[in-house]
C-alpha cells in the first residue's frame, strides 16, 4: 500500500498550483492537498489535521510565506515547509532558510520540487523518530528518578575535568541541604563527609576512577546542624574515547535509619548474648550450688542416721546393764547403790531420748517420719508414757498429778507419737519447774475429739515470746531458773507431732504464773478425720492431686494386724489411712503423684507378704482397688464426696 | 517347760544383756556372737525364736534370715530383730523378708518381753500391734 502525502499548498494562483500539484504527482505517494491563499484558511488547515508537507508561495495578495512559516512553527507542526517564488533576492532565501523554511524554489525549475520534497521527508521522518527516542529517554529518566525518590536515592554527577559536581535535590537533602545550597564542587562535598570517613571515601573513588570500574560506598556525613547521618552510594566511571576517567555519576541513599537500627541490633543482640552468658554462669552456680547443698543435706542425714545407730548400741548396754542391776538379777546391791543406778538410767533415758530426737527432727524435715495412725484411748496413750515420766519428775523432785476425764472418746492417732508429745511437754514443763511444784496432766473432751494438756508452775513465757517457743533449736532466753540446758528441739518436734496427728498445739503462758501447753487429737470418726486431714494438707504440703485406694484383706488373725504395719511403713507420711469397723478394709487417701502404679506396686508388695505367711486364702481375701485420683484443690469436694461414700457403704455392710 | 530363746548379735555385751531379760522372763536363752554360729545353733537347738541384731560383720542380719528359710527344720522359726538402725527402709526390709517383729535399740525391757510373748506360740501369743 502506497503512504498517503498529505500537503497544504499556500497559493493564491491557481495555474502555478496545477503546475506544482503535477510536479508532485510524479512522487510515490497517493497525494492529497488543501490550497488555502490567507492567515485564517491557514489557522483552519493546521488546527484540522496534521500536515506532512507545506509548500508555500512567498507572497500572496492578503498574506505571505514567511507569515505561513511563523504559523507552522507556532503549531509545533515538524512538517518540511518548502517556499516557491516566482522571483525573489538572495536576502529573503536567507531570511526563510533562518526562520526554518527547509528549502526555497523559483517558479519554473519544477524540476528541483520533486527531490527536494523527497529529501525533506526522509529528513522529517529522522527527526520524527529522534524526537521519539528523546520522548522516550525523558520518561525513562522520569521513571529512574521517580524510583530513586521513591528509595530515597538521588542522583550526582562529578566532572573529573572541572571537578564540578551536580546533586539531585534528593542529594543534597540528603545532605541537610537546601535545595540548590551545594556549592557544586568535588571539594565543597568531602567537606561534609564526616572526618573519620572522608579519607577512606577519597581513597576508594580514587582507586575506582584510576581503574576506571564503579563502586560501592559508604559513610558518615555531617550536616550544618551537626547531626551525623549515614549514605550509602555507588558511582559509575565514564571514560572518554581515549580511555581517560572523564566523569562518575552515581547514587546516594540515606541509610541512617537502616544504620541506626543495625547500630541498635548489634547492641541489643550484644547485651542478649551479654545476659545469656551472665545467666549461663548463674545456671552453672546453682547447679554447682545445689549439688553441693544436696551433697551436704545428705551427708547430714547420713551423719544423723549413723550417729544416732552409733549412740544407741552403748546407750542399751549402760541403760541395760543398770537396769538389771536394780533388779538385782546380778547379786543384791544396797539401797544407795539402787538410787545410783537409777539415776545412771534415767539420764541414759534422756540422752537416748534427746538422739531420738535429733533423728526424729531430721526425719520430720526430710519427710521420712513413719506415722501410723489408728483407734486408740487417751487412757491407753497416758499410761504408756507414765513410767518414764514419772521417772523424770522424781529426779526433779516434781510432783505429776493426772486428771483425766471420765467418758472420753477414742481418738485416731499414732499412739506412740502422742505419746512423745507427752513426753516432751512434760519434760519441757519438769525442766522449769520450781522444787517440789507440781506438773499436772490433763484430758478433756474437745471439739469431737480430745484436748490433753501440760500445765506447770513455772515462770511463764512473756507474751512477745510465745511465738518463738516453737521454733526448732531456740530457747527463750532470760528465764530465771538455772537448770535449762538441753537441745531445744522437744517443743519444736511436739509442734510437728502434733500436726502429724492432725491436732493443733496451743500453749497458754503469764509470767509468773505458768504455763500450759496442750495439744488436741482427732476423734475415731473418719469423716472428721478426712476433714482435719484436708486442713492439714491445705498448710503441709503443695499437693496437686487427691487419690484414694481401697484395701480390703480379711485375713486370719494377727496377719492383718501385720498387714496394717506393712502398710503404714510403706506409705508416704503425708498419706492418711482410714480402717473400716470391720478391721480389715482400709482406705488410703493420699498425694501419691502416681496413684495407679502406686496401686499396682501395693498390690504386689501386699500379695508377697501374703505369699509368705498368708497361708491359704489369703490372696483370694485381698484386694487393692483403685477408687480414683482428683485435681488438688479444685476437685477437692468431689474427693471428698467419693470417700464419704466410701466410708458409709462400709458402715452399711457392717 | 520353758521355751528356747537363741540371740544373734556380735555384740557380747548386748547378747548377754538381752540373755539375761529372757532367762530373767522365763526363757531358755541361747547366744551366738556371729551369724555362722547362730545358724549352727538354730539347726542343734530348734530355739522357739530367734533375736536377731541387723549389723554384724561376715553375714548381716537379713542374710541370716534368708538362709535362716533354707534350713527346713528351722525354716519357720518366728524372728525379731532387734537394731540400732531405726530407719523405715531397715524396718520395711525386715517386715517384708517375714520378720515378725522390730525393735530398736535403745529397747524398754517389758517392749522386749511383751514382743517375744506376742510371738511365741501357744496360749501366751496375742495378737498386739506391729511396733
Amino acid at each position: 500500500m502506497r503512504r498517503q502525502l498529505h500537503v497544504l499548498l499556500v497559493e493564491d494562483c491557481t495555474d502555478d498550483a496545477a503546475l506544482l500539484l503535477r510536479q508532485l504527482r510524479g512522487g510515490d505517494w497517493d497525494l492529497f492537498h488543501e490550497r488555502i491563499e490567507t492567515a485564517e484558511g491557514m489557522t483552519a488547515a493546521l488546527d484540522a489535521r496534521e500536515w506532512d508537507l507545506v509548500i508555500s508561495d512567498f507572497s500572496l495578495p492578503r498574506f505571505n510565506g514567511l507569515a505561513a512559516l511563523a504559523m507552522v512553527k507556532q503549531h509545533r507542526l515538524d512538517a518540511p515547509f518548502i517556499l516557491v517564488s516566482g522571483a525573489v533576492g538572495e536576502d529573503i532565501a536567507v531570511a526563510a532558510m533562518k526562520a526554518g523554511a527547509c528549502d526555497f524554489i523559483l517558479k519554473g525549475q519544477w524540476a528541483r520540487l520533486l527531490p527536494a520534497v523527497d529529501r525533506e521527508l526522509r529528513d522529517a521522518e529522522v527527526r520524527k523518530a529522534h524526537r521519539r527516542a528523546e520522548a522516550q529517554l525523558v520518561a525513562s529518566e522520569e521513571r529512574l528518578r521517580m524510583a530513586l525518590e521513591a528509595s530515597n536515592q538521588g542522583t550526582w554527577d562529578w566532572n573529573l575535568l572541572t571537578s564540578e559536581m551536580t546533586w539531585s535535590p534528593m542529594v543534597e537533602s540528603m545532605h541537610g541541604l537546601a535545595p540548590g545550597a551545594f556549592a557544586g564542587t568535588v571539594d565543597a562535598f568531602l567537606q561534609l563527609i564526616h572526618p573519620e570517613d572522608c579519607a577512606s571515601y577519597f581513597s576508594e573513588t580514587a582507586r575506582a576512577i584510576s581503574e576506571g570500574r564503579s563502586y560501592n560506598t559508604e559513610f558518615r556525613v555531617v550536616w550544618p546542624d551537626g547531626s551525623v547521618h549515614w549514605i550509602a552510594g555507588s558511582g559509575q566511571v565514564a571514560r572518554d574515547s581515549e580511555g581517560n576517567s572523564v566523569r562518575v555519576v552515581g547514587t546516594f541513599m540515606d541509610v541512617t535509619a537502616r544504620q541506626q537500627a543495625l547500630i541498635e541490633k548489634e547492641a541489643a543482640e550484644a547485651a542478649l548474648e551479654e545476659h545469656r552468658v551472665r545467666i549461663e554462669r548463674a545456671n552453672r552456680e546453682l547447679e554447682r550450688n545445689n549439688l553441693r547443698l544436696a551433697d551436704l543435706y545428705s551427708t547430714a542425714q547420713r551423719f544423723m542416721d549413723n550417729v544416732s545407730h552409733e549412740f544407741r548400741t552403748p546407750l542399751t548396754v549402760i541403760k541395760g546393764y543398770a537396769e538389771v542391776m536394780v533388779e538385782g538379777v546380778a547379786g543384791p546391791v544396797s539401797g544407795q547403790q539402787a538410787e545410783f543406778l537409777g539415776f545412771i538410767v534415767d539420764r541414759t533415758r534422756e540422752l537416748a531420748q534427746m538422739v531420738e530426737d535429733l533423728l526424729d527432727s531430721s526425719k520430720l524435715r526430710a519427710g521420712t517420719l513413719r506415722v501410723d495412725r489408728r483407734p486408740a484411748s487417751v487412757h491407753d496413750i497416758v499410761a504408756k508414757v507414765r513410767p518414764i515420766l514419772m521417772r523424770m519428775a522424781t529426779a526433779k523432785n516434781v510432783r505429776i498429778a493426772e486428771r483425766l476425764d471420765e467418758g472420753l472418746p477414742e481418738v485416731f492417732a499414732d499412739a506412740e507419737k502422742a505419746g512423745r508429745v507427752i513426753i516432751n511437754l512434760v519434760v519441757n514443763a519438769v525442766k522449769f519447774s520450781p522444787e517440789a511444784s507440781e506438773v499436772t496432766i490433763w484430758a478433756r473432751h474437745a471439739g469431737g475429739g480430745v484436748e490433753i494438756g501440760v500445765s506447770d508452775h513455772g515462770p511463764g513465757i512473756a507474751a512477745e515470746d510465745l511465738g518463738l517457743i516453737f521454733q526448732r533449736f531456740k530457747q527463750v532466753g532470760n528465764t530465771p531458773i538455772k537448770n535449762t540446758d538441753g537441745i531445744g528441739l522437744g517443743l519444736n518436734i511436739a509442734e510437728e507431732l502434733v500436726a502429724l496427728n492432725l491436732g493443733d498445739i496451743q500453749v497458754v503462758s503469764e509470767l509468773g504464773k505458768g504455763s500450759t501447753f496442750s495439744f488436741t487429737l482427732p476423734p475415731n470418726d473418719p469423716p472428721e478425720v478426712l476433714r482435719r486431714y484436708l486442713d492439714y494438707l491445705a498448710v503441709a504440703a503443695s499437693l496437686s492431686t487427691l487419690a484414694a485406694i481401697r484395701v480390703s484383706c480379711h485375713l486370719p488373725d494377727g496377719i492383718s494386724s501385720e498387714m496394717r504395719g506393712f502398710i503404714a511403713s510403706a506409705i508416704n507420711p503425708l498419706d492418711l489411712v482410714l480402717g473400716f469397723p470391720d478391721g480389715c478394709s482400709l482406705l488410703i487417701v493420699g498425694a501419691s503423684a502416681d496413684s495407679k502404679r502406686f496401686t499396682e506396686r501395693l498390690r504386689a508388695a501386699m500379695e508377697s507378704v501374703c505369699g509368705r505367711y498368708g497361708g491359704p486364702g489369703c490372696m483370694e481375701a485381698l484386694q487393692v482397688e483403685h477408687l480414683g485420683a482428683w485435681h488438688y484443690p479444685a476437685e477437692e469436694q468431689k474427693a471428698v464426696e467419693r470417700i464419704l461414700q466410701e466410708l458409709s457403704q462400709e458402715v452399711l455392710h457392717v | 517347760m520353758s521355751e528356747t530363746i537363741l540371740i544373734v548379735d556380735d555384740d557380747r555385751a548386748i547378747a548377754q544383756l538381752v540373755a539375761i531379760r529372757m532367762s530373767a522372763a522365763g526363757f531358755k536363752a541361747l547366744t551366738a556372737s556371729d551369724s555362722k554360729t547362730g545358724l549352727e545353733a538354730a539347726r542343734l537347738n530348734r530355739p522357739d525364736l530367734i533375736l536377731l541384731d541387723i549389723r554384724m560383720p561376715e553375714m548381716d542380719g537379713f542374710e541370716f534370715h534368708r538362709r535362716l528359710k533354707e534350713i527346713p527344720e528351722v525354716a519357720h522359726t518366728p524372728v525379731i530383730f532387734i537394731s540400732a538402725n531405726s530407719q523405715e527402709a531397715a524396718r520395711r526390709k525386715a517386715l517384708i523378708s517375714g520378720a515378725r517383729y522390730y525393735l530398736t535399740k535403745p529397747y524398754e525391757p517389758h517392749e522386749l518381753v511383751g514382743a517375744v510373748r506376742a510371738v511365741l506360740p501357744g496360749p501366751r501369743s496375742g495378737t498386739a500391734a506391729v511396733q
